[in-house]
């Protein structure tokens, strides 16, 4: 099967893996663990400090697999 | 003395006055042909990919509606920062496969891609009919958005009507002279303003009004709980559902990244990298969102009982004590946001309506420069008709709008069909995305089918899904060689 489709690099299935797992995190069942108040952190709620964190974290983890894959990116 | 309402007038004829001129002069950067005007020669870079995107969809919902969401409804507003952080992500596989194709056979649109994969006319019909079905009333709201700012800044001397008249005015300008480059650029200097002021007035009113953004978490949550407790409360005032907040994301994000307008931009990248590091620094652009939330949520104890809700923002602007050179910052902003997600969308709407339902509608092909007179020409009507919706119906939109999300939802599917499985048909393709629409329409007009307030467009997905997979075995499958050309992009 896998012979027929393009080859997906290694950082290429991380990236789709934390994709779906980034869109989890932000939704039931992962997020209820995160939604309350307290503690507060950095003067937000943790509902809304939590949320901050998984865009920071999407966005450093995507980085790393982006500039992992390197070389493929410039054969565009 | 200068009357203040002056002062803040002029501020935002200023602004307009600018994005006029950006807007002109970025058009003479792409060439005359329909690839020019559409998708830019395929030449645009990172920060004016990043913005063109970023600011398309910050609208006037986001810079009106977001603070007033927070205001009223608390958690529940972070819905909309989620989505928008994962909503792009499938571009990061599918993208520089779309683009790739686009390159080689030349589309600029989305229906394009998808008429070619399964051989089929109906196809670029469907997806066009759904496309303007869902641009129109988003376009009526950006509109009505640009109108209320006019008229609350002039203290009501220029009616909504004619604030709508004076900022679509320009925008049908620039698009119609500029095509795809000037929604890019003045989408650049629109962002850029955009952001500015989100911060400024995120962090100064939290600020002004309780002491510091602790400080007014620790009222709130001291006061209303209830608001701070995710996933917040639904639109009567009640706890909202975690299957009703979870479905509205889930669904977001299957549409944000099928989006018509957002969707052709994949074919206006430069080079793959290029590409893929605007997806990549995309989440960053949420972030605005965050001192936007923190507007709503200063207004709930300071500001209580103001209706209606998406009113907070000027609301607030306009009772406390601000230099009227900041109230005139403040309106060009929500200007901004409102005219950068408009024009993106007259833009792509007149581009689907001539290349993907006239054009395909014909028997022979449109040449180059009657097709951008045509697509010219359609800029100024999809502009009326909004137009005409806004400032002189009075039929309400929002059941339209509501429509809208879950019916462009449905193109999801058909994407990974088209990439991912060689034994779609044409057959399974159209009945999938005719009954996901059906569904949609029928979970809206009849409230009991409701359950636990998940959102229509889930149980449209569902039907879509087993359709296009049941059709299509029944149907006999397509020539291999042809969808090799695609599964294997």
């Amino acid at each position: 099967m896998s012979s027929e489709r393009p080859e997906v690099s290694r950082p290429g299935r991380y990236a789709m893996a934390f994709s779906v797992f980034a869109l989890l995190a932000l939704i039931w069942p992962i997020y209820p663990l995160f939604g309350g108040i307290r503690p507060m952190i950095l003067g937000m709620p943790l509902s809304l400090f939590y949320i901050v964190a998984v865009i920071v974290t999407v966005f450093l983890v995507m980085l790393t697999l982006f500039l992992w894959e390197g070389k493929n990116n410039r054969l565009g | 003395m200068m009357e203040s309402w002056l002062i803040v007038f002029l501020v935002t004829i200023g602004y307009l006055i600018l994005s006029l001129a950006v807007g002109l002069y970025s058009g003479r950067k792409a060439s005359a042909s329909t690839e020019g005007y559409v998708a830019g020669d395929r030449n645009l870079g990172f920060v004016v990919l990043y913005f063109i995107l970023g600011a398309s969809i910050y609208s006037a919902f986001a810079f009106l509606g977001g603070p007033g969401w927070a205001y009223s409804r608390g958690a529940a507003a972070f819905y909309i920062i989620s989505y928008g952080t994962v909503g792009l992500l499938p571009w990061y596989f599918l993208g520089p496969r779309i683009a790739r194709l686009g390159r080689k056979f030349g589309y600029v649109t989305q229906a394009e891609l998808f008429a070619h994969r399964y051989e089929s006319r109906f196809i670029s019909c469907i997806l066009a009919t759904i496309s303007l079905v869902a641009f129109v009333p988003y376009l009526v709201i950006q509109m009505k958005g640009a109108g209320y700012v006019f008229s609350i800044v002039t203290e009501g001397r220029i009616p909504e009507w004619g604030g709508a008249a004076i900022a679509y005015g320009v925008v049908l300008i620039y698009v119609f002279k500029s095509g795809v480059m000037g929604v890019a650029w003045t989408n650049t200097f629109q962002g850029v303003l955009m952001m500015g002021l989100a911060w400024v007035l995120g962090l100064y009113l939290p600020y002004k009004l309780h002491g510091g953004v602790g400080a007014m978490f620790e009222e709130i949550a001291r006061v209303a709980p209830e608001l701070l407790q995710a996933p917040g409360l639904d639109a009567a005032g009640n706890p909202w559902t975690w299957a009703g907040y979870s479905s509205s994301i889930v669904i977001s994000v299957l549409g944000f990244s099928v989006w018509p307008h957002y969707f052709m931009k994949i074919y206006t990248a430069r080079n793959i990298a290029t590409l893929k590091r605007m997806i990549v620094f995309y989440p960053t652009f949420q972030i605005f969102l965050v001192p936007i939330m923190f507007i709503g949520f200063a207004a709930i104890t300071a500001f209580p009982g103001v209706t209606p809700v998406d009113t907070i923002l000027p609301h607030i602007v306009t009772s406390m004590n601000i230099p009227p050179l900041a109230v005139g910052l403040f309106c060009a902003g929500a200007l901004a946001a409102s005219m950068s997600s408009g024009d993106a969308i007259v833009h792509a709407a007149a581009s689907i309506m001539i290349k993907d339902f006239y054009g395909v509608t014909r028997t022979e092909k449109l040449d180059g420069p009657l097709e951008i007179r045509l697509i010219r020409f359609s800029v100024i009507v999809i502009g009326a008709i909004a137009y005409f919706f806004a400032a002189v119906s009075e039929y309400s939109l929002v059941h339209l709008l509501l429509l809208s999300y879950g019916f462009i939802a449905q193109i999801f599917p058909t994407l990974i069909a088209l990439f991912y499985w060689k034994r779609s048909t044409p057959a399974g393709v159209i009945a999938g995305l005719l009954a996901g629409c059906a569904v949609v329409i029928v979970w809206n007009l009849v409230p009991s089918l409701q359950w636990q307030q998940m959102h229509p467009g889930i149980f449209g997905i569902g039907v879509h899904i087993v359709v296009l997979v049941v059709v299509s075995k029944l149907t006999a499958p397509m020539d291999g060689e042809h969808v090799r050309k695609f599964v294997e992009a």
